[in-house]
């Protein structure tokens, strides 16, 4: 464990309103997530955590509130987020989402051919290095359509950590896979945060997954769009009072469904 | 009393079949049969409706099935509207006689509708007509501003651009339209020829076909020809290309490195067109001559030498050429951007993908033709036709 009593908290979220169009999204949240922890972002289907996540990685720009990143706001005055900060994230979307008119080793190659100062061999024996650390040594060539689900995630992740990014922001890692890669990527992300000492914001509704990796957790929930609860996801799970808490890691109905049936 | 409602049918085997009965305290209803989206239910219904219509207050209706009763969606439906009219006349209806399965199919379908709160989230829908008009031209003008100052980027050499982008953008829109723009051009020069001679043959003036077929190709049907061609091939492929990689978040991850879209995606590919459509417009124009000499040597007899000398002197100057050559930069410049701009606003699904180029290639011609009859009206007015 991390030797270190108080840890900085590497990107505070305070007062953040999301909305798309004229419908609100997620109202007043306000967390921080803390160097060297994973963070769940948790809820039901169509809470905002997508959304949020959009909002933290330079894609949606929020309504009203602040997104710090090491004291700097990432949305200053203008309608584009601060570049400088985004450079320091790793983002994996839901499917993946390689460029497909790449092979895997283009992919991984292209942000440092666009950002490091490195020569093509250094770039191609650096990105041969994060394929190998995803665990997909032998695949280099290989196109995203000739990938499985499992794989294209790991090549999502190994892009990435091309910039060795020190925040990684997971979309639904195990979305769409079966129990077996599901718990392979989990021991994937456990890897990467002890070696690597990342950050993670991994949005899921995994229960497992989430008890397996993350730290701290957030709730946020579709009704009342805002933040339920905070905490361990173990100490939510056994010991919050929150009824939808409650049911989300029981899986259990809410009680006004149960009585209709 | 008892009364039989059938169906049409009711020869075929298995057609369903209500039978109503009185009984103590109200009706029993048995049905039999086949009641399957096989059959309408229609006339069964309006004969229902006769009969529900002079059902007395307070009157209990009870279902009952036959034995080896062969069932689907459909028949819960119409229990549902079986119900519905029982019940408006006030009397009620019993279910208890039902198979479990149905009865609790009935129930569910009633109950399970979406949990409020979230419904009405989405229908807000507070933008006016005007407001829509407006946003989309913001959003063309933002565009066209974005295009505009990544360009001046890329010319101060600070771009994420890359080479290789803009050469494979080269080769898909300029050297494997080759084959097409060859068979449509060539096409066209032998058909305006045709059409030519045929008129010109009264006054006796078939040499004349020459200078027709090469001012026109090189004014006009060159240049036209080489961008509807571009438009249906190379800007729907941009659309296309672009657009499906927004929907797969593949243009998300490019930004969230901090690239932008416009710069890495469409620069390359707008920049690759605008060169291109020249070129392959120089080449429709030669290949449209020469479809012009095939008819002038091989069905008009002339020799080739004189149908050469004859074009030659049709064209006053090099103008000519460079005239239909200005107007092919502007039409490349707008398929590129069109089908870009199309491909960059796709919704989310894959409907919209298609709509975008749909859409993409219909008002890249359009703005062709356009642009078209601008340049004629500007020339014109300047003196230089």
């Amino acid at each position: 464990m991390n030797p270190k009593n108080t840890r900085e908290e590497i990107i505070v979220v305070s007062e953040l309103c999301l909305s798309y169009g004229t419908s609100l999204i997620l109202g007043n949240a306000t967390f921080s997530v803390e160097q060297g922890q994973c963070l769940a972002v948790m809820g039901g289907s169509g809470c905002g955590k997508s959304t949020l996540l959009r909002s933290m990685v330079g894609l949606l720009r929020p309504k009203s509130g602040r997104i710090s990143v090491n004291h700097t706001s990432l949305w200053g005055g203008s309608q584009e987020p601060d570049w400088e900060i985004l450079r320091n994230f790793g983002v994996l979307f839901q499917s993946g989402a390689l460029w497909s008119s790449m092979n895997l080793l283009e992919n991984v190659s292209l942000p440092l051919e666009t950002f490091s100062g490195l020569s093509a061999r250094e770039i191609k024996e650096l990105a041969m290095y994060k394929i190998g650390l995803v665990g997909l040594k032998g695949a280099e060539f290989l196109y995203p359509s000739q990938l499985s689900g499992g794989m294209k995630k790991r090549a999502g992740i190994a892009r990435a950590l091309a910039l060795d990014p020190k925040v990684l922001f997971f979309d639904e890692p195990s979305a769409g896979l079966d129990p077996i890669n599901c718990r392979k990527l989990d021991e994937l992300i456990l890897d990467l945060k002890q070696n690597l000492g990342l950050t993670f914001v991994v949005v899921s509704h995994e229960i497992e997954s989430i008890l397996a990796i993350a730290d701290d957790g957030i709730f946020l929930d579709a009704n009342s769009k805002s933040i339920l609860a905070r905490g361990h996801p173990q100490t939510l799970r056994d010991s919050c009072a929150v009824p939808e808490v409650k049911n989300f890691f029981a899986r259990s109905l809410p009680s006004s469904v149960q009585n209709q049936n | 009393m008892s009364t039989d409602y059938k169906t049409g049918k009711a020869n075929k085997p298995n057609c369903p079949l209500l039978k109503i009965e009185k009984e103590e305290g109200g009706f029993c209803l048995f049905f039999s049969g086949e009641w399957t989206n096989s059959h309408t239910k229609n006339e069964t219904l309006a004969e229902f409706d006769s009969f529900a219509s002079k059902l007395s207050e307070n009157t209990t209706c009870r279902f009952q099935l036959s034995d080896h009763f062969i069932w689907d969606s459909s028949f819960l439906l119409f229990l549902q509207h079986v119900e519905q009219r029982i019940s408006r006349h006030g009397s009620r209806v019993d279910f208890s006689y039902l198979p479990e399965g149905i009865a609790n199919l009935l129930a569910k379908n009633e109950t399970q509708s979406l949990e409020q709160g979230r419904a009405e989230a989405q229908l807000e829908t507070g933008v006016s007509f005007f407001d829509q008009i407006l946003s989309s031209f913001l959003r063309v003008a933002e565009f066209w501003g974005k295009w505009l100052m990544f360009l001046s980027g890329l010319i101060r050499g600070k771009s994420f651009a890359r080479g290789r982008d803009f050469l494979l953008a080269c080769r898909d829109c300029g050297a494997s339209a080759l084959p097409i723009v060859t068979l449509i051009s060539y096409l066209t020069g032998l058909t305006m020829a045709f059409v030519g001679s045929v008129q010109l043959e009264k006054f006796n003036a078939t040499i004349y076909t020459a200078d027709l077929v090469c001012l026109a190709m090189v004014r006009e049907m060159g240049p036209l020809m080489v961008a509807i061609v571009m438009a249906g091939r190379t800007g729907a492929s941009f659309a296309a290309e672009i657009g499906s990689m927004k929907i797969n978040e593949e243009v998300d991850s490019l930004r969230t490195l901090g690239i932008p879209a416009i710069d890495f995606l469409v620069l390359p590919r707008t920049l690759a067109l605008f060169l291109m459509t020249p070129l392959l417009t120089l080449y429709a124009d030669i290949v449209g001559i020469i479809g012009g000499l095939t008819v002038g040597t091989q069905v008009m007899g002339f020799s080739a030498l004189h149908y050469f000398e004859q074009t030659q002197s049709a064209l006053l100057s090099m103008w000519e050429i460079y005239s239909g050559l200005w107007k092919s930069l502007a039409f490349g410049l707008i398929v590129g951007l069109v089908g870009c701009y199309k491909g960059i606003n796709t919704g989310s699904n894959s409907s919209s993908l298609g709509k975008a180029v749909t859409s993409s290639v219909v008002i890249s011609i359009t703005l062709i033709v356009v642009a078209d009859a601008l340049f004629e009206l500007a020339y014109s007015y300047l003196g230089l036709r």
